[in-house]
This record gives C-alpha cells, structure tokens and sequence, in this order.
C-alpha cells in the first residue's frame, strides 16, 4: 500500500489503490495446461489526489497504463480494485451494477462469515466483504460465502437507498436551500437535509429538483452515471476519429446539453453552443455551426473536441494526450486555451502526455508512470529540474531540444516489458542503469522524501 | 561537392473541382552527396507533396506542372512509369509516416522486405534475398530470426526499425523519411534517430527527412529548408537557421518549441491558420500572419536571397 500523508477534504479527485487488470484471452491447449488466469497488468496500484483548479500531468511510455488512469477516473472503464472518490463519494462503489463473483468454489469449501457453518457456494473478492461491513477472517485472495450471505452482501453493496418524499408540496413555496430561488417540487424531511450537510432558510422540508438531487446525492452517493457525466469529461486523443462525421459542429457541441437536458429550449442550446466554441476561440462560432467536421483543420477540430468536453462546465476534465497528433506550431494555441479554461473556470485537469517540456510548462503538479505504477511525483518545477527516479531522469534526457549542438546523447535502451508478466521487485530494474540486487527482489514503496516530492526507488531509501 | 539530387522550381498542383491546389510552387532544393537536408513545415505545406514528387508517385489528380528533379545527373520529371521503376528503391527509396500503418497486415514482415529485393533485383534467388532481409534486421538491429512475424507482433519502435530495413532493402543511394519516430515515445523516437544517423555514416547514405517537428531535424540534418504554403521560406545550415533564424516564420515555429530548460511560462504560439492553397494570399504567403508585416508584403513576391554569413538563404522583405 501506498502512504499518503494528508488525504484530506481539499482533494477534488481522491484514487486510492486503483487497479486495472484486462483479461487475456486464452486458446483451447492453453486452458486445458494452466488454470492461472493471465491479465494484462494495465494500472496496478495506484494513489494520489487533485486538487480544485490544478492541472496534473501523469506522464509515461505508451503502455504505462496513463490512458487506463484516465478512462478510470471518468469511469469509461469499472477498476478490477480500488476506488476512485470524486468530492468524497466513491464513484466505482455507487454506480456497480453487479456484485462480481470470481469463479467456481470448491465442494466442501465453509463460508468464512464469522459463526457461519454453511458451505460456500459463491467467492468474491475480500475487499467486497469488508466494503459491506461484514465480518468474515479472510486470508488470501478470495472470500468464500454461502448463499446466505453472499445475498446480504449483495444487498448491502448494490441496493441503492433513495431520498424519501413526505406529504405534498404547497403550490406556490420556493426551495428552502439558502440561495435557492426555484420553486419547490418535493418535500422531505427536514433531518434528511440538515443530515446532509445543507444550509436551510425554513425547516419546512421543501426542495427544488435539482438541490433534491444533491441532497439525495450527499446522503446517499451518485444516483446515476449521468448525473456525474455532467461533472467530468474527457478529450481524447485524435480529433479525427473522436467527432462523429455525420455531425454538425453544432449538433457535436450540442449533444452533451441534449443529454444532460440542461438548456430549456433550442434558443439556449444555441446560446450555450456558442458561447463554448467562442471561449475556445472558434470566432465567429456561425461561421462554424454548420460545417462538419471534415472541413476543419486538425486544430480546429480539436477546439471543438475541447468546446464540447467544456460546454457543461464541468468539474473535472481529463484531457488525454490533446495535442500528440497535432503539428507543433499549434500545440501552444491549444494549451494555452485550456489553461485560460482552467483560470477562468476552476477546472481541474488530469493531462496524459509522453512530452515532459510540455508537462513542464502546463501542469501544476506531475506523476511519472512506468507499467502500471506510479514511479514520482512532485510539483512540475521540482519533478523537472531536480529528478529522483532513473526513469525520470531517463524520459528528461530523452527530450529533444531544437539546438543542433545539444544532440540526445545515450538514452536509455530496450523498450517496456509486458505488462502481462511485469518484472518482479522494481518494475524498472530491467533497464535501470543503477539496477542491484534489492531492486529484482523488492519492490520500493512510494516514499516521500522531501515535502511533496514522492519518488519509488530502493536509490533513496 | 556534386549534388546527389537538385530540384529546380519544381511546382506540383493538385486538379481538383474548384481548380488548382498550388502543393508546391517553385521549390528549390539541393543535397549533396553524403548530406542530410531537412524539410520541415506544418501539415498541409507541401513537404510530402515534395517527396512524392521525387519518385513522382503522387496521387490521382497531383501533376509535376513545370521544373525539373535531377537525381543522379539525370532528370526524372520526363522519366516514363517504367524507367522511374528502376530509379525506385535502387535509386531513392522511402521511408514512409505511420510506421503503425506502413505494414501489409497479412503479409509477414520478412516477406514484404523479400518482395521488394525480388521485385527490383530478379536476378536475386529466394534464399538469397530471405538471407538478405535478415541481415537488414541485423544492420537496424532487430533480432534476424523476426522477420517470419507478422507486423502486428511488433512494437511501434520495431515497426519503424523494420520500415527502414524494408527501404534498405535494394541499397539505395538516397532515402527519403516522411516523418520518421514522429507517432514514437520519446525514447523509442531517439532510439530510432540514433539509428538513422548511424546507419547514414556506415552507407554512405544521402537522405531528405521531411517533418513538422523541428527537434527531429535538428538531431538528423547539416541543412535545413523551411516550407511554408508550397514555398521555401528559409533555407541553410542547421547551425545558422536553429540559432539565427531569419524569416519570422521559422522564428515563430523555434519559439513555438517547449523547452525543459529554464523557468516555466506560457507557451507562445503562431496565431492564425496556414492559408488555403486553392487561394494562396498574394505575393508573400505569410503576409497575414506576419508581426512585421509590412506594405510590399502584400505586394512583391519576396525570393529566397543569400542573406547573413555561410549559405543561409531566406525570402523576406525584412532583409531586401
């Protein structure tokens, strides 16, 4: 396990022990030789926090599992373990849908729930029992449960309490939030609202849809995916795969406020389209509306990518590798427009990138990855300038520069293992140039050693 | 020195519905033997436009209009399809982008590599040529017992180490790279580049390498030309253009670069887009995005003039 000093409230963003493992899929030999089951190692264990307004880089080789981190955090993908907390709710635990089971059990084999003497039919993973508060002695790497309490588990993990409604609602009351001016829809109990954390002008229980959607949200965790879609979103990586063809520009950029049902009629749709395309500088955004996305230049087509990920004004964005296809020359307009979105707005980013000299000049703070694993992170500054781990000293001497006297020198040979049976001890070892016996045997905990600067290396400890 | 390959206002147009795209319009060049010239400029300026024009495979609809490609001594632009099959491969070869997609999927990779050796030496035996593509793999160093995989069985690095074995592959004198490591990692990128400039001293090579990357011609090339709307705007020596670049161009596109040095700042961009090609603006093409950007900009075509110290050549009104 990772420590982390200070977990504390001001994390927009909290992943705790986060993995990913993929599935291989196996020939018809293959599964009749072995039982073991051969994953793809993709993110394996990692922890760190962002913070309201920062933009955080998670920098790496292809095949170091940022793009995973990524599409987990905005859970397009569900992680094998771990958990990922946006404002303090656990995304990957509200919005499972099923209790996963992993395989078959053994006859004979006793459910393990403390005074339990039945014999366990299902097995599930031990981090599920503990979630549902149940007390079971658990050693290894499943749970074995009897039907029984396999089913309060279940229960217990993913039945989702709604917020009650009480009485009806007087025609006419408003919203008793502070600050809250829209008619009231629903009625509840006034302990209900307190219980969540709500500051109330009258104790008479009455809400507005949307204020009952957030009390219901702080009691209970995130309804539903869509309602925190509306708080995180994603840029991908080609512009010219990730907009629809067929679609207007202006159908593109509309399609999330159609979906979320933000905008109350067409006029505000246009409005709000408008105003997204002319903050990321697309002017005037009706020479735009109706072009289709062929008829764009590459960064042109990225601003839409970015107007469309920004339109809902989001929260949290991750923006994965937004400028790697992209010509040089139009790589600074591009990020620099979603840095002027991050002042204005507060969003936070997470930005994957292989490029440190664009990290540098764009990220707060910077986490380096190699095969799943978080190898450093520090402020940018620091992380730069004065490196720790071999690896980042590698990937910074690996940077090229546009002074034909300053040539890369050696860099750093081989290329990444496989993620399918990554080395043993520190994954690194294998192409560390300081490499000793320790590092192929023991796996360096990621460690701070100086304030904010935390690096996993045998080197410094 | 003799030069290897010399274009002389060589002009591509492609024909299309609504009349000419001027790719490339009076584009002079000149490598010498054993030389490396860089191409560079951002997509859409032509630069591949040039390198197609070379070994004259452009698309339905590009046509060489004027100019002439001397390679070797010989002009290749009134060349027939089947003469300029000889020059092919043997004479110039290319190294083409997207070392993801460059590979015929359901061919094995040795395969492919003995299929161009065959095609362009009949004479050579099957074995021969299986023996050759294997020292290829040994020379850009991958393991020869490889070449029976599939392209899919290889890392991106190793897709690109085996696209250059397969332009090695009839020992041309001349090679073209079409923006070589530049869908790499950055370690996988100076790897491949370390490579191409080992493999240029051991042969002798002469080599055009085109990109919109400047750092990738700053580690490969003595001479560098910088293309903007199907024009050279600014042509000399590495040393000289990275370190006093002359055109405001070239100077946007140095400043354009993230260096990892030094404090952190805003990065600084070129505002505007390149122009259409169908309309090019009148006489100078940078003219609307130009900061100093001056009344004979809009009028008089400005033409690359020697200007500074060594062979550094640049078309700006700014130094007339």
């Amino acid at each position: 396990m990772v420590e982390l000093v200070e977990l504390s409230e001001e994390y927009l963003i909290r992943v705790e022990n986060l993995k990913k493992h993929f599935p291989l899929k196996k020939g018809f030999f293959q599964t009749l030789l072995s039982r073991d089951e051969l994953t793809v190692k993709a993110v394996d264990g990692i922890s760190f926090g962002l913070r309201k307004g920062e933009i955080f880089g998670l920098a790496g080789e292809s095949g170091s599992g940022k793009t995973t981190t990524g599409r987990l955090l905005v859970k397009l993908t569900d992680p094998t373990e771990g958990a990922v907390y946006f404002e303090g709710k656990d995304i990957t635990l509200a919005l499972r849908p099923k209790l996963k089971t992993l395989g078959k059990v053994a006859k004979g084999t006793v459910c393990l729930v403390a005074g339990c003497g039945r014999e366990a039919k299902k097995s599930i993973s031990p981090t599920d029992v503990s979630r549902a508060g149940i007390e079971a002695s658990v050693s290894g790497e499943k749970a074995y449960l009897c039907t029984i309490h396999f089913k309060e588990v279940r229960k217990k993990l993913t039945a989702r309490p709604r917020l009650k409604t009480v009485g009806k609602v007087e025609h006419g009351a408003k919203c008793s939030i502070v600050g809250c001016t829209r008619l009231a829809k629903k009625s509840v109990l006034p302990q209900d609202i307190s219980g969540s954390g709500a500051q109330t002008s009258s104790s008479n229980g009455y809400l507005c849809n949307v204020h009952f959607k957030e009390v219901e949200k702080n009691l209970y965790g995130w309804r539903n995916l869509k309602d925190l879609r509306r708080m995180m979103q994603i840029v991908f990586q080609d512009p010219f795969e990730s907009l629809d063809p067929r679609m207007s520009i202006k159908e593109i950029v509309a399609e999330p406020v159609r979906v979320q049902k933000v905008a109350k009629n067409e006029a505000e749709v246009e409005a709000r389209v408008k105003a997204a395309m002319s903050d990321v500088e697309l002017v005037p955004p009706e020479n735009f509306l109706y072009r289709f996305p062929h008829e764009l230049s590459g960064g042109q087509r990225q601003r839409v990518a970015v107007a469309r990920a920004f339109v809902l004004d989001p929260k949290f964005v991750v923006a994965d590798e937004p400028v790697s296809m992209l010509d040089v020359s139009i790589r600074a307009e591009i990020l620099n427009l979603m840095v002027d979105l991050v002042q204005k707005r507060g969003t936070s980013i997470i930005f994957i990138t292989h490029d440190l000299a664009v990290a540098k000049h764009i990220c707060d703070r910077i986490a380096v990855m190699y095969l799943g694993k978080i190898m450093e992170m520090s402020d940018s500054a620091n992380l730069i300038d004065a490196p720790l781990h071999p690896y980042t000293q590698a990937l910074i001497a690996a940077v090229p520069s546009v002074d034909p006297s300053q040539r890369r020198g050696d860099v750093i040979s081989g290329e990444i293992p496989s993620p399918v049976y990554p080395p043993p001890g520190c994954r690194f070892n294998t192409r560390c140039p300081y490499a000793h016996t320790r590092c192929t045997t023991e796996e360096p905990p990621l460690l701070e050693v100086e304030k904010g600067h935390f690096v996993a290396c045998h080197l410094y400890t | 020195m003799p030069a290897i390959l010399e274009t002389q206002d060589l002009t591509t147009n492609y024909r299309t519905m609504r009349g000419w795209v001027r790719a490339a319009e009076g584009v002079n060049i000149r490598v010498e033997k054993g030389e490396a010239l860089g191409l560079a400029g951002e997509s859409g300026c032509g630069k591949t436009t040039v390198a197609m024009s070379i070994l004259k495979i452009l698309p339905q609809g590009g046509t060489i209009r004027g100019g002439k490609i001397i390679f070797d001594g010989t002009d290749l632009v009134p060349l027939s399809e089947n003469e300029m099959r000889k020059i092919r491969w043997k004479g110039i070869a290319i190294v083409f982008q997207g070392a993801m997609n460059a590979m015929n999927p359901v061919l094995k990779v040795g395969d492919q590599i003995v299929e161009a050796i065959r095609t362009h030496e009949p004479d050579v035996s099957s074995k021969e040529s299986w023996e050759r593509s294997r020292k290829l793999f040994e020379l850009v160093g991958i393991d020869p017992e490889r070449v029976d995989n599939y392209p899919h069985e290889f890392s991106g690095g190793m897709r690109q180490r085996a696209l250059i074995a397969m332009a090695l592959a009839a020992n041309p004198k001349f090679l073209i790279g079409d923006e070589p490591g530049t869908a790499l990692d950055v370690i996988v990128q100076a790897q491949t580049l370390k490579l191409m400039r080992d493999l240029r001293e051991r042969l002798g090579l002469s080599m055009l390498v085109i990109s919109h990357d400047l750092s990738i011609l700053a580690e490969t090339c003595e001479k560098i030309a910088i293309m903007y709307a199907g024009r050279i705007v600014e042509y000399g020596d590495a040393e000289s253009v990275f370190k006093e670049p002359l055109h405001p161009y070239t100077q946007g596109l140095l400043k354009a670069f993230p260096s990892i040095k030094g404090e952190r700042t805003r990065l600084t961009s070129i505002p505007g887009q390149p122009p259409d090609l169908l309309r090019p603006p009148p006489a100078c093409r940078f003219n609307p995005r130009c900061p100093y950007v001056m009344d004979i900009c809009k009028k008089v075509d400005p033409h690359l003039e020697k200007s500074g110290k060594g062979d550094h050549f640049v078309a700006c009104h700014l130094y007339d």
